[in-house]
């Protein structure tokens, strides 16, 4: 009975339980790793645009706080801006000349120059924070119709 | 005309267009596994439908995990595991265990005149199929694994991730509640 029972079982092994359609089967198998690798490009190309947006946003975020640290002044630091004696003429702006800071350059001036004949000096803060001085010989010639002045140099006095 | 059938019945996926791949070579030699991985699923679910449904996406599943393909491991072994867990899905899903046996008369499949022989060989085959159905999930995949599938008891406990001592004990088991409920239907 035993053995009539393993044969059986062994039977069993053998070919399908039910007829199949091996075409059908095969066609439906292919359709389903073809469906599956869709999915899968979809998923990957998912992942990239999440990735690279992640990323794009990480890097906004990082130079936005960059550029907040560093515009934020240190603990004690002086103020940023010039606090100025009222006696004292208020300091002026003024784009730095080409040259050496402490060499008198020529520059032009686009203004006539009734007014301001007499040598002057006057205290400048520059953009970049350092203090000092302009000092103004007076014209190279009083005629020129554009104003040439001369003796025009800009010293250096120190970090404020 | 290109037969995906081979002389001996067997499948052969992967000799259409889709073998143009790097996958052709894996799924036409996964395709000699179609006839067992159906069996496989159908012992354990007992659904005609279940099996193919189960046998097919095991491709699908055997393509995605071909990285778990151990070296040195039989490619037969590591195919039906995929076939095992997903029967375990399948039934989990249709909690068909408790439902109890639903045969294949039932579900339509064709019933030719045949020689008296060869029909009592069918229902004795019928019969022992509904008796493996009766046995508790654990014991018939140790059953249909090693009895009917042919795979050896170390094969079958690593499919299905058990030790060797706990196998052979579920197929003593196995094969005595058959023998009992083979006698009782002879």
């Amino acid at each position: 009975m035993s053995d009539s029972m393993d044969k059986r079982l062994r039977e069993l092994g053998e070919g399908t339980p039910f007829p199949v359609d091996w075409r059908a089967y095969e066609a439906e198998v292919l359709r389903r790793l073809a469906v599956e690798q869709q999915r899968e490009r979809r998923r990957r190309w998912l992942w990239a645009a999440g990735s690279a947006f992640c990323g794009a946003a990480a890097m906004f975020v990082l130079m936005i706080w960059t550029i907040r640290t560093d515009a934020k002044p240190a603990e004690g630091a002086a103020p940023l801006m010039q606090v100025n004696n009222p006696s004292e003429p208020p300091p002026v702006h003024i784009p730095t000349p080409a040259g050496s800071p402490n060499e008198p350059v020529f520059v032009r001036a686009n203004g006539k120059p009734e007014g301001i004949g007499a040598p002057f000096t006057r205290r400048i803060v520059r953009k970049d924070g350092r203090v000092g001085e302009i000092r103004f010989g007076g014209f190279s010639s009083a005629d020129a119709p554009e104003g040439e002045i001369s003796f025009i140099s800009i010293v250096e006095s120190g970090v404020r | 005309m290109h037969d995906p059938v081979n002389s001996a019945g067997l499948l052969l996926i992967g000799e259409t267009s889709m073998s143009s791949g790097s996958d052709g070579p894996v799924l036409q030699l996964l395709g000699q596994y179609a006839e067992g991985a159906v069996r496989v699923a159908f012992h354990l679910t007992r659904d005609r439908d279940g099996a193919l449904d189960i046998s097919q996406e095991a491709y699908v599943k055997a393509m995605q995990s071909l990285g778990t393909l151990r070296k040195g491991e039989s490619l037969r072994v590591w195919f039906n595991r995929i076939v095992v867990n997903l029967s375990r899905d399948w039934l989990r899903r249709k909690k068909i265990e408790q439902r109890g046996v639903e045969t294949l008369r039932t579900r339509g499949v064709a019933t030719v005149r045949e020689p008296e022989a060869e029909l009592q060989d069918r229902e004795e085959a019928e019969q022992l199929r509904e008796a493996l159905m009766q046995l508790p999930l654990a014991t018939r995949e140790a059953v249909v694994l090693v009895c009917v599938e042919g795979f050896t008891p170390q094969e079958a406990a690593g499919m299905l991730g058990i030790p060797d001592g706990t196998l052979r004990s579920r197929l003593h088991d196995g094969r005595e509640q058959l023998r009992k409920m083979w006698s009782d239907d002879e």
